[in-house]
Order: structure tokens, then C-alpha cells, then sequence
């Protein structure tokens, strides 16, 4: 009996487009470091808590899809500043165009649903 | 007033609170834990790390200098528990795993209470799920067990207790793992093999050393090693589960007088209750014996049974201080268990003894003795070739088989005596010499035959304080004794005879001499000898 679990769903969503909006977020600020990051998701509720996103990061990262450097901060330790590559750019225009067949998808859908 | 550590978070040094240092390196190394198949394990720990230290540096300033334990939880409220993290890690693997044929699953299975599919704590789900069987049969066996004298219970309870419920997602999903088949196992061995080669890499790494054929092989050496360790660890872990469950469930079945745990020594079999009934004075004490003992071998064995569940499966405790608050009961149980004896100690603090002599006439040169009747093995007694050393409860009653007989050289004269002998132990002396008259034994003489009971009795309410019976026959020098049967079984001491040649006892004649018992053939012999040399002599002193 596989019962339906509405928060399942929720965090479902939110984590698919995570990565989509982390590159979105990069591409408007140019440059930002994890704090930066967080806060915007945050603010966003697309995250509730920090540590969901260091792997995602450092998978990103990885993945060629971002690069950063270390800078010195006033206060603190030093900050890993990331920005978007060139693949990284290229991504986030496919992510993009996908993004925008996705919620034409979902509003034809709910609509065929509504009627 | 608190101990800090000073602590290098990211290469910033803090002075934190004793306790919350605990609570952040266990917070560290549970996300270590969870990324410990990740190749970027260090990266994402090094950012979590950085991250730390930035929240920290936001927390102290001049008047506050050191991080406190509320700190460490509102960072750790901020971060995320580690759960959060594994989420994220699982979509990393199953994501790359398609176009990546390099990627480590996290999945690491883990055993879990399933209360969802359970009936009463998901014990049998959870483990229904660990085994990748219908926890339909894990129910049936755990049913069938509890026939058995309900061993089942046991195990079931401690399991409920110490096994954590599955209760996130990731839970739910460790709780499951991979699906066994070839594939899983043989992706399995891969992932093994890939880690060590790069956890090899990686040490290679940091002490700047090349990676070279060598290093491969101790790699192969120390992978082959390290699954021959785990295997003998199950096994271990096994032996361990079985081991402490069996002589748990014995500990339990003889305190609660479950028919399959009786006390079955040299006695009839005799319940714990009974025999603690027969040893203490009071039902506390004996209670506080109980409860002693059952701590003082209880917990070991429980200690072994868990040991062995976390060789054989993998879980986290549920709660903190499982070890602690075992050796705390443990210890608890040895002051109990010394209070108790100590107790129990001063019951048996005086000794005495009464005795009474008896006159045994010897009408013929020959005196008979037998056992007035003869238990039998199997027949509540223990008889073997030496003894009978036997203790029943009846009706209030306790009836021993130890009575002993000792046969000694008397003084010269025409009768034999019989010594009989009691004594026990007591608090005080008055209490002793009731416990002595208490004693009911039985004996018989009566035309040469001397018959003696081999069992005495005395009431269950004067508890066992040593009560012994103990016979002395003096025979007089040149007087015969005939062992019937079964006697020897009683015969402690004898003159002349050693242990060892005490069987060929039975059913003889044997004459008293100076120097003890001797085989009345062997005397006849001597006599005749003797008769002969002194007719020799007369014969000599008449020439």
C-alpha cells in the first residue's frame, strides 16, 4: 500500500529545480559565495536548511558547470567565490528553454484537467 | 564553571565549551558518515567546515568569547540535520550513475524499525525489509518461538528498544538498501574495490607519494583482508547473538520458574525458588540476591547479545549512554549481590555440634552393615559410583543424602560403639542446636545388623545452614564387619582402606586390625600362620 505523501512531492520539485535556479542565481549576480547562495534560496523557500546544499555545489563544480576561486573575506575565513563557466552558461539557457516547456506542459495539463 | 577546547575550524582557532565541541565532532562525523562513499567527501566537509566557522565568527565577539553548546545546535539548526545532506547525496548517485560508471552508492543498508508496515513496533518489518523477505515469515517465526516456552518475547523487546524507527525519508530508504542480486552484489564488491583504491589515492596524495604497483597490491592485500575480517565478524557476531540470547533466557526462565530451567546438579530438579526459599532468611533478601545476580550476569550477556546485533547489523543507537547506564546497573548489581551475601554471611556464622554414643553388642563375631534402603538413581536421587549427594524439597521438607560413615579402630573390649553426630550452622548458638534437634535421622541395630538410613530431614523453615549427619563406628581390634551392598555409598573415612579400592568393599568380610580394616581371608591367613608358628615354638621349647 503506497500511500501519498504530499511532502514527498513537494521536496521532489523543489530539489529538481534547485540546480536550475542556483545557475539562474549565479548568472544574475556574476559572482557569489555559498552564504550568498544559501540566502537567495532561502529567501526563495527553496531550501530550508545550509547543508543541503554543499554537495550540490560541489557536485555543480564537478560536473564543470561552475568554477570558483578563494578570496580573502574582511571578517572570516577566506571565501570560495563561485561563478558560472562556459559550460555552465550554456546549461542554464538549455535549463531555461526546458523550464519554459515545463510550465507550458503543467498549465496545459491542469487545464485539460480543470475542463 | 566549564572546560573549553580550543579547536582549528578552517584554519580559525575557537575556544568552544567541552560539550559543545562533543556535540559538533559527533555532528561532523555523522555527515562523514553519511558521505563516506563520496568521492568529494573532503571537499563538502571542508565547505561545511568553512561554513562553521563563519557562523562561529558571527557568534563571539569581545565580551563573548567562547562557543557555547546553543551555539553549536543553532548552527546545526541552520545547516541542516544530516539527514538533509544523505537526500541530496542519494539524487547525486542515482543521477550519475547513468552517464558516470564511476559513482558510489550511498545507499549503505541499514537495519531500521518499519512501524508503518509494522503490527506493534515494526521489529519484523524493519526486518523483513533488512533481509529482503516478507516480514510475513519473520512474524511466523517470531509466533512459532513464542510456543517455545515464549523465547521469542526476549529478543523481540530488546530489538523494539534498541533499534531506531525509520523515520525520514532517507531512513526509509536505507532501511531497504539495494535489492540482492548479482548485479547489486557484484556492484557491491566494485564499490569496495574503487574505495580502497581511492582512499589509497588519497593517502598517496597527502603524504605526496606516488601511486605505484606496490601500493596497488597492498591495496588488493588489504580489501581481501578487510572483507575476511568482516566475515569472521559476522560470524562472531552470531555466536554472540545466540550465545547471550541462550544463557539470557536460561537467567530469565530460572528466575521466573519457567519449566525448561530448573536446577539440575547433583539434585532432583528444584526450582530457584525453592532453593532461594531454603538458603535466605527473608523474602527481601532473597530477593535482593535475585535481583544481584541477575544484574551481575544479566548484563554481560545482554552486553554480549547486543554486541553481537551490531556486528551483524547496522544501526545507530537510539539513545546516548547505552554503555553507561549498562555498567551503572552492572555495578548496582555488584553492591546488591555483596549486601545480599554478607547478609546471608552472618547465617552461617556459628557451628556446632551434638553427638550421641551408642553401645552396639557383638553377640557373634560378626557385625552387618546395610543401608536401610537403597535410593535409586532416577528416582529423585543421584546415585552414582561414590555418593549419594541429593537435596529435595517436600512438604515443607528438606531431605538430604549425604549421611557419612566412618569406620575406626575402637578400644579393645567385646562391643562396638556407634558415634552419631550432628551439626549445623546458625546466627547464634541457641539458634544452631535448634536446627540440630530439628534433624531427623534414622538408624537401626538389631542382631548384628546394623542398618542406617542414607537420608535425614529437616523443615524447610530452618533453611540450609550446614546440617550434616555423620556416623562413627569403632570396631575393636579382631572383631569382623561385613559390608552389605550398597553401604559403601555412605562411607567416608575407613582405616586401613584407601578411596580408591572403597568399591571392592561391597559384600565382604573384613576384619578390624591394629592397623585398620583388613581382609578377613587375608587375617584367617595370618592367624592360621601364627597359630602354626606358635605350636612351632612350643614344639621348640618342649625339644
Amino acid at each position: 500500500m503506497a500511500e501519498f505523501k504530499i511532502d514527498n512531492t513537494k521536496s521532489q520539485m523543489r530539489k529538481g529545480i534547485l540546480e536550475y535556479c542556483i545557475l539562474g542565481t549565479l548568472k544574475r549576480k556574476k559572482e557569489a559565495y555559498p552564504s550568498d547562495i544559501i540566502h537567495e534560496m532561502k529567501d526563495a523557500k527553496l531550501i530550508v536548511v545550509e547543508g543541503t546544499l554543499y554537495p550540490l555545489l560541489t557536485r555543480l563544480k564537478n560536473g564543470g558547470l561552475l568554477a570558483y576561486q578563494w578570496e580573502e573575506s574582511t571578517s572570516g575565513p577566506p571565501r570560495k567565490y563561485y561563478r558560472l563557466t562556459e559550460l555552465g552558461e550554456r546549461t542554464l539557457i538549455e535549463l531555461d528553454s526546458t523550464w519554459q516547456e515545463l510550465v507550458k506542459s503543467v498549465n496545459q495539463a491542469s487545464k485539460k484537467t480543470i475542463d | 564553571m566549564k572546560k573549553t577546547i580550543s579547536v582549528n575550524i578552517s584554519g580559525i582557532i575557537f575556544n568552544i565549551e567541552e560539550d559543545a565541541y562533543d556535540r559538533l565532532r559527533k555532528y561532523l562525523s555523522t555527515i562523514k558518515g553519511y558521505f563516506s562513499n563520496n568521492e568529494s567527501r573532503d571537499e563538502i566537509l571542508d565547505d561545511i567546515e568553512l561554513r562553521i566557522a563563519e557562523l562561529f565568527e558571527e557568534r563571539i565577539n569581545t565580551s563573548k568569547q567562547v562557543v557555547t553548546e546553543k551555539d553549536v545546535l543553532e548552527v546545526i539548526e541552520i545547516m541542516g540535520e544530516p539527514e538533509v545532506y544523505i537526500d541530496e547525496e542519494e539524487e547525486t548517485a542515482s543521477q550519475s550513475s547513468g552517464s558516470n560508471s564511476q559513482s558510489y552508492n550511498a545507499t549503505g543498508k541499514k537495519l531500521f524499525r518499519d512501524k508503518e508496515n509494522g503490527i506493534v513496533s515494526g521489529v519484523c518489518a524493519g526486518l523483513g525489509a533488512y533481509f529482503q523477505v516478507d516480514s510475513v515469515w519473520i512474524r511466523l517465526i517470531l509466533v512459532i518461538s513464542v510456543f517455545f516456552f515464549g523465547i521469542g518475547i526476549l529478543p523481540y523487546i530488546i530489538m523494539a528498544i534498541i533499534i531506531p524507527e525509520a523515520k525520514t525519508t532517507s531512513d526509509k530508504i536505507r532501511m531497504h538498501g539495494d535489492s540482492v542480486d548479482i548485479d547489486s552484489i557484484k556492484k557491491k564488491v566494485n564499490e569496495g574495490i574503487e574505495k580502497v583504491k581511492f582512499e589509497a589515492e588519497n593517502i598517496g596524495k597527502r603524504t605526496g607519494g606516488v601511486k605505484n604497483g606496490v601500493s596497488k597490491v597492498i591495496d588488493f592485500i588489504s580489501d581481501f583482508l578487510r572483507l575476511g575480517f568482516k566475515f569472521v565478524g559476522y560470524l562472531i557476531g552470531g555466536l554472540f547473538i545466540f550465545l547471550g540470547l541462550g544463557l539470557l533466557l536460561g537467567l530469565i526462565g530460572l528466575v521466573f520458574n519457567l519449566p525448561f530451567a530448573k536446577i539440575n546438579t547433583s539434585m532432583s530438579p528444584i526450582s530457584l525458588d525453592e532453593l532461594m526459599m531454603g538458603i535466605f532468611d527473608s523474602s527481601l533478601h532473597s530477593g535482593m540476591f535475585i535481583l544481584g545476580i541477575c544484574l551481575l550476569i544479566g548484563i554481560p550477556l545482554l552486553s554480549i547479545f547486543l554486541v553481537g546485533l551490531k556486528m551483524l547489523f547496522r544501526f545507530e543507537w537510539p539513545y546516548r549512554g547505552v554503555g553507561a547506564s549498562l555498567v551503572t546497573a552492572w555495578i548496582v548489581g555488584v553492591f546488591v549481590t555483596i549486601f545480599a551475601s554478607i547478609n546471608l554471611g552472618r547465617e552461617y556464622k556459628y557451628e556446632d555440634d551434638i553427638s550421641s554414643d551408642i553401645n552396639i553388642h557383638m553377640n557373634s563375631d560378626t557385625l552387618n552393615l546395610k543401608l536401610s534402603s537403597t535410593p535409586m538413581a532416577g528416582d529423585n536421587w543421584k546415585v552414582n559410583d561414590w555418593k549419594i549427594n541429593s537435596l529435595n524439597i517436600n512438604d515443607g521438607n528438606v531431605r538430604m543424602g549425604n549421611v557419612s560413615l566412618d569406620i575406626v579402630l575402637g578400644e579393645d573390649g567385646e562391643s562396638a560403639s556407634l558415634r552419631v553426630l550432628k551439626s549445623a550452622r546458625g546466627s547464634d548458638y541457641g539458634d544452631v542446636e535448634d536446627r540440630i534437634n530439628n534433624i531427623e535421622l534414622d538408624y537401626d541395630i538389631s542382631d548384628g545388623v546394623l542398618s542406617i538410613d542414607p537420608t535425614y530431614s529437616f523443615p524447610l523453615d530452618d533453611k540450609l545452614r550446614g546440617q550434616q549427619v555423620k556416623f562413627e563406628l569403632s570396631v575393636p581390634e579382631g572383631k569382623c564387619i561385613y559390608l552389605e551392598d550398597k553401604i559403601y555409598l555412605i562411607i567416608d573415612k575407613i582405616e586401613g582402606v584407601s578411596r580408591r579400592s572403597r568399591k571392592y568393599l561391597k559384600n565382604h568380610y573384613w576384619v578390624m586390625d591394629k592397623d585398620g580394616l583388613m581382609d578377613a581371608k587375608d587375617w584367617l591367613n595370618r592367624q592360621e600362620l601364627e597359630e602354626i608358628g606358635e605350636s612351632t615354638d612350643s614344639l621348640h621349647n618342649e625339644m
